[in-house]
C-alpha cells in the first residue's frame, strides 16, 4: 500500500466543499420556505437543550435515574443501534465515495492510505453531527455533557473504522462469498449473545437485568464513557474503546487490499441505495436484476380506483422486507427493553400506549408504501381515471394494516393484563387504532407532498446544518399538526363523556369524530398530491 | 503512451473483458467501438485504474498501472461518459482542485486558456449544479486536459454536446494528440470517431474482434468488407459472431 500522496489535495477539496456548503445555505436560506423551517428546526433543537438543562436541576428526575440500571440498559440499548447500524446497510457508507469523488479522486494521483484518510476525516464530519444528536437526546440529566459527547464520538469512530475494515476484506470476496460469511457471522453472534444469556439466567434467575448484561458488552466500554461512576472503570472503558479504535485503524491501514476496487463496489451500492433514498425508497429492498417474482394476492375491487393502488402498495410491502425488518426489529428492541427492565415499575396502560404508538410512528417512518415511495410516478398517477381522495386512501391503508396488525398484539396483551374493569375501554379503543394510524400517515405524506426532501445525508455527504435544521424543523410541524388534529376528536369525546355522563358514549363520540376528520385529511392529501410539481430532484438536495 | 497486455476481467462468474492487448502510441487517437454489454466502459475504468485487474498488465507512459501507482495515473485522465462534479463547487473552483491534485505549478493562465477555449470564460464562478449538461461536459474536460496529461481516455465525450460543441471538442482533443498525449476514445458516435481517430479497436463480447486502421481492418475482415467504412465495418465485425462467446452470461452489467 502506497502512502499518503494527494492529500493536501484531498484537505484543499474538503476546504472548498465547505465553502461551497455554506454558499449554498446562504442562498437557500434566502428562501422563506426554507428560512421558515430552519427556524422551526433551531426552534426544536433549543427545546430539547432547554428541556435538558431543566432537568440539570430536576432533583426528582435524577433520583429516578439513578434508581434505573442505566450501564446495562444503555449498553443493549446502544449494542442494539451499533447491530441495527450495520445490519441497516449503513457500514456500506463509510468507504463509498460520491459519484464526482469516483470521478475525480480514484483515477487521480492518490496515495491509497490518503483515501483512507479521506473517508476518516470526511466521516469524523458525521460523527461529529451524530453524537450531538445522542448526547443531546440520550444523555440522562445528571451526565456532564462533555462526557456523553466524547463516549458517543468515540462509538461512532469505531463504527466507521469497522465498516473500513468491512468494506476492505469485502473487496476481496464475491458477492455468493459475502453474504454467505455475512449469514454465519450473523448466527454466531446471535448464538453466543443467546447462550451467555441464557447462562446468566440459569446461573441467576432472579436478576432478568443480568441476562441482559451480555447482551450489551460490545457497547460497555463507551457506556463506561458517558455514565460510569468509577474512576477505575471509567478509565478500562476509554483504555477499551481506544484500544478498539487504534486496532481497527491499524487494520484498515495496514490491510493488502486494493482500496480503489473497494471505493468503487461500495460507492455503486450505496449511489443506487442513495437514489432510492432520495426518491423516498429509502427501506425498499435491493432490486434483483432478472428475478422473477409472482404474488398471490388476487386483484382487490376497483372502490372507485382506491382498490388497484391498496393492492399495488400491499404487493410492494411485501416485497420491502428490510423496512419490515427494520419496524419489528426496532419496535422490538425498545418495547422488549421496556418490558424487560419497567415491567414491575410501569402500569400496563402506560406500556400499552407505547405498544401502540412505538408500531405508529416507527411504521411511518420505515414503511414507505404510499407517495413517498411514488415520487417519480405521481404525474402518471394524475393521469388515471380515478377521484384523488379514492386515490389517496389506496395509497395510504396498506401501510396502515401492518402497523395495527402490530398494534393488535399489544392490544391483546393489554386486554389480559389490565382490571377486569378497563378491558371494555381497551376493547372500545381498538377501532380507533387504524384511524389513528391513517390520519398520522395523512400528516406523514402531507408534509412530503408539500415538502418533497431526501432524507439529510442522502446525497452521500454528511448532512448540512441547513439540510438538518429543515428536517427537524420539518419535524416539529409534523409532530405539532398530528397533536392538533387530535384536539377535536379529544375535546368532542370528553365534553361528550362530561355532559352526559356516560364516558362511553364520549369514546364512541370521540372515535366517530376521529374516523371524520381522518376521511378528511385523506381527501386533504389526494388534493396536495394534484399540487406536487413533480420535477424537483430530490437527490441534489 | 498506453500499453495494454492480456488484460482480463471477471465479475464474479461472468467474463467482461478477455485477453486484451492494444497500444496507443504518443500523438495517436484510438478509437475504441462496441455494442452495449461490449465491455468498453470496464476496459477504460481498468485502464483509469478505478477497476481493479484480473489478469494482464497496463502501463501508462512506461509506468506500471496497479491499485496504488501514483506516477502512472499522474499521466493520465479520464473522463467518464456522464460528467460527475462536485456541485456546490464553482468552475473555477473545479479547476483549482485539479491543479492541486495534479501539482500542476502556475495554474491560472492554463486555466484561463482552457475557459476561453471551450467558452466558459462567463461561467467561471457559477456552481456545477447551475450547469447545462453539453457545459458539464465541458468542465470535466477541461479538469482533464489541465494537467496535460501524456494519456487520455474518453468515455463518450460528445455526449450533451451541441453541433459546434462537437466540432470544437473534436478538434480539441486532435490537439492535444498532436501535442503528444496518447488518446483514446470510445463512442457509439462511429461517424465522429471515424473522423477523428487515427486507429481504431473494435469490442465484442469482451474480445477484441480488430485493430488498426481502418485499411487494416478490412483486411483483417475480409474481402466482403473493401471499401467499407468504420460503421460497415463495425456492423460486419459485431454481427457476424467468428468469435465464440466466453462468457457464461453476456448481460450489459459489465458496460452499465
Amino acid at each position: 500500500m502506497s502512502g499518503l500522496q494527494g492529500t493536501a489535495a484531498l484537505l484543499a477539496l474538503i476546504r472548498l466543499r465547505m465553502r461551497g456548503r455554506l454558499r449554498r445555505l446562504r442562498a437557500n436560506l434566502k428562501r422563506p420556505k426554507t428560512l421558515l423551517l430552519a427556524l422551526l428546526g433551531l426552534g426544536f433543537v433549543a427545546l430539547i437543550v432547554i428541556a435538558q438543562a431543566h432537568n440539570d436541576h430536576d432533583p426528582a428526575r435524577d433520583e429516578l435515574i439513578a434508581s434505573f440500571p442505566r450501564v446495562p440498559l444503555l449498553s443493549f440499548f446502544l449494542t442494539a443501534f451499533m447491530v441495527t447500524t450495520v445490519i441497516g446497510g449503513v457500514r456500506q457508507g463509510v468507504m463509498a465515495f460520491t459519484p464526482a469523488e469516483v470521478h475525480f479522486l480514484l483515477p487521480g494521483p492518490i496515495g491509497s492510505r490518503a483515501l483512507i484518510l479521506a473517508h476518516l476525516i470526511n466521516a469524523s464530519l458525521k460523527v461529529v453531527f451524530s453524537a450531538l444528536l445522542f448526547a443531546a437526546l440520550l444523555t440522562p440529566g445528571n451526565t456532564p455533557w462533555a462526557r456523553a459527547l466524547l463516549g458517543y464520538s468515540m462509538i461512532f469512530l469505531v463504527l466507521v473504522a469497522l465498516g473500513l475494515v468491512v468494506d476492505l476484506a469485502h473487496a476481496k470476496l464475491s458477492s455468493a462469498a459475502r453474504k454467505r460469511r455475512a449469514k454465519w457471522i450473523g448466527v454466531g453472534l446471535l448464538g453466543v449473545a443467546a447462550l451467555v444469556a441464557a447462562l446468566r439466567l440459569w446461573l441467576l434467575p432472579h436478576d432478568a437485568l443480568a441476562a441482559l448484561a451480555p447482551l450489551g458488552w460490545p457497547a460497555w466500554p463507551f457506556v463506561q464513557l458517558i455514565l460510569g461512576d468509577d474512576p477505575q472503570q471509567i478509565a478500562l472503558g476509554a483504555a477499551l474503546a481506544v484500544g478498539a479504535l487504534l486496532a481497527l485503524l491499524s487494520c484498515a491501514f495496514g490491510m493488502p487490499a486494493d482500496v480503489r476496487e473497494a471505493a468503487r463496489g461500495t460507492s455503486e451500492v450505496v449511489q443506487r441505495k442513495l437514489k432510492q433514498m432520495g426518491k423516498g425508497q429509502w427501506m425498499r429492498d435491493r432490486p434483483d436484476a432478472g428475478q422473477q417474482r409472482r404474488s398471490a394476492l388476487r386483484m382487490l375491487p376497483t372502490l372507485g380506483g382506491a382498490g388497484p393502488h391498496l393492492w399495488r402498495q400491499l404487493i410492494t410491502l411485501s416485497r420491502t422486507r428490510r423496512g419490515l425488518a427494520m419496524l419489528l426489529w426496532m419496535t422490538s428492541v425498545i418495547l422488549g427493553t421496556m418490558l424487560f427492565t419497567a415491567r414491575d415499575t410501569l402500569p400496563v396502560e402506560a406500556i400499552t400506549a407505547m405498544g401502540v404508538l412505538m408500531p405508529m410512528f416507527m411504521g411511518s417512518m420505515f414503511l414507505q408504501c404510499d407517495f413517498r415511495g411514488d415520487y417519480e410516478s405521481l404525474a402518471w398517477m394524475r393521469s388515471l381515471p380515478c377521484s384523488p381522495t379514492a386515490l389517496a386512501a389506496g395509497q395510504l391503508i396498506a401501510g396502515t394494516l401492518v402497523i395495527f396488525a402490530l398494534q393488535l398484539v399489544f392490544m391483546v396483551w393489554a386486554l389480559f393484563n389490565v382490571d377486569a374493569a378497563a378491558r371494555p375501554w381497551v376493547a372500545g379503543a381498538v377501532p380507533m387504532l387504524p384511524a389513528l394510524v391513517l390520519l398520522q400517515l395523512c400528516v406523514e405524506n402531507g408534509a412530503y407532498l408539500l415538502s418533497p426532501h431526501a432524507m439529510p445525508g442522502s446525497n452521500g455527504q454528511p448532512p448540512g446544518a441547513g439540510q438538518l435544521l429543515r428536517f427537524y424543523g420539518l419535524s416539529l410541524v409534523k409532530m405539532l399538526t398530528l397533536v392538533a388534529a387530535l384536539v377535536p376528536p379529544g375535546l368532542a369525546g370528553a365534553l361528550v363523556g362530561y355532559w352526559s355522563e356516560q364516558p362511553a358514549l364520549g369514546l364512541i363520540v370521540g372515535g366517530a369524530v376521529l374516523w371524520l376528520e381522518t376521511a378528511l385529511a385523506v381527501g386533504l392529501v389526494g388534493r396536495i398530491y394534484l399540487r406536487v410539481d413533480p420535477s424537483v430532484d430530490l437527490t441534489s438536495d | 503512451m498506453i500499453e495494454v497486455e492480456g488484460l482480463e476481467k471477471r465479475f464474479d462468474e461472468v467474463l467482461a473483458v478477455g485477453g486484451v492487448s492494444l497500444r496507443v502510441d504518443a500523438g495517436e487517437i484510438l478509437g475504441l467501438v462496441g455494442i452495449n454489454g461490449a465491455g468498453k466502459t470496464t476496459l477504460l475504468r481498468m485502464l483509469a485504474g478505478i477497476l481493479g485487474v484480473g489478469a494482464g498488465s497496463i502501463r501508462i507512459a512506461g509506468h506500471p498501472m496497479n491499485p496504488d501507482a501514483v506516477e502512472a495515473r499522474r499521466q493520465l485522465a479520464f473522463v467518464p461518459d456522464t460528467p460527475m462534479l462536485f456541485d456546490t463547487l464553482t468552475v473555477n473552483e473545479h479547476l483549482l482542485f485539479i491543479a492541486e491534485l495534479y501539482r500542476v505549478a502556475d495554474p491560472e493562465p492554463r486555466i484561463e486558456a482552457l475557459l476561453a477555449e471551450f467558452e466558459l470564460s462567463d461561467k467561471r464562478h457559477s456552481v456545477a449544479s447551475a450547469l447545462s449538461r453539453g457545459m458539464r461536459q465541458k468542465l470535466a474536460i477541461c479538469c482533464a486536459f489541465l494537467h496535460e496529461p501524456a494519456a487520455l481516455l474518453l468515455d463518450e465525450p460528445l455526449t450533451g454536446l451541441d453541433p459546434p460543441g462537437r466540432r470544437s471538442m473534436c478538434e480539441a482533443i486532435a490537439a492535444r494528440a498532436r501535442d503528444g498525449a496518447a488518446v483514446l476514445v470510445s463512442s457509439h458516435q462511429l461517424e465522429i470517431v471515424e473522423r477523428v481517430s487515427t486507429r481504431f479497436a473494435i469490442l465484442h463480447r469482451g474480445q477484441l474482434r480488430a485493430t488498426g486502421t481502418l485499411d487494416e481492418i478490412r483486411a483483417t475482415l475480409g474481402e466482403q468488407v473493401d471499401g467499407a467504412n468504420l460503421e460497415e465495418l463495425f456492423l460486419h465485425a459485431t454481427t457476424h459472431d467468428a468469435i465464440a462467446d466466453p462468457r457464461a452470461d453476456p448481460s450489459e452489467a459489465a458496460d452499465a
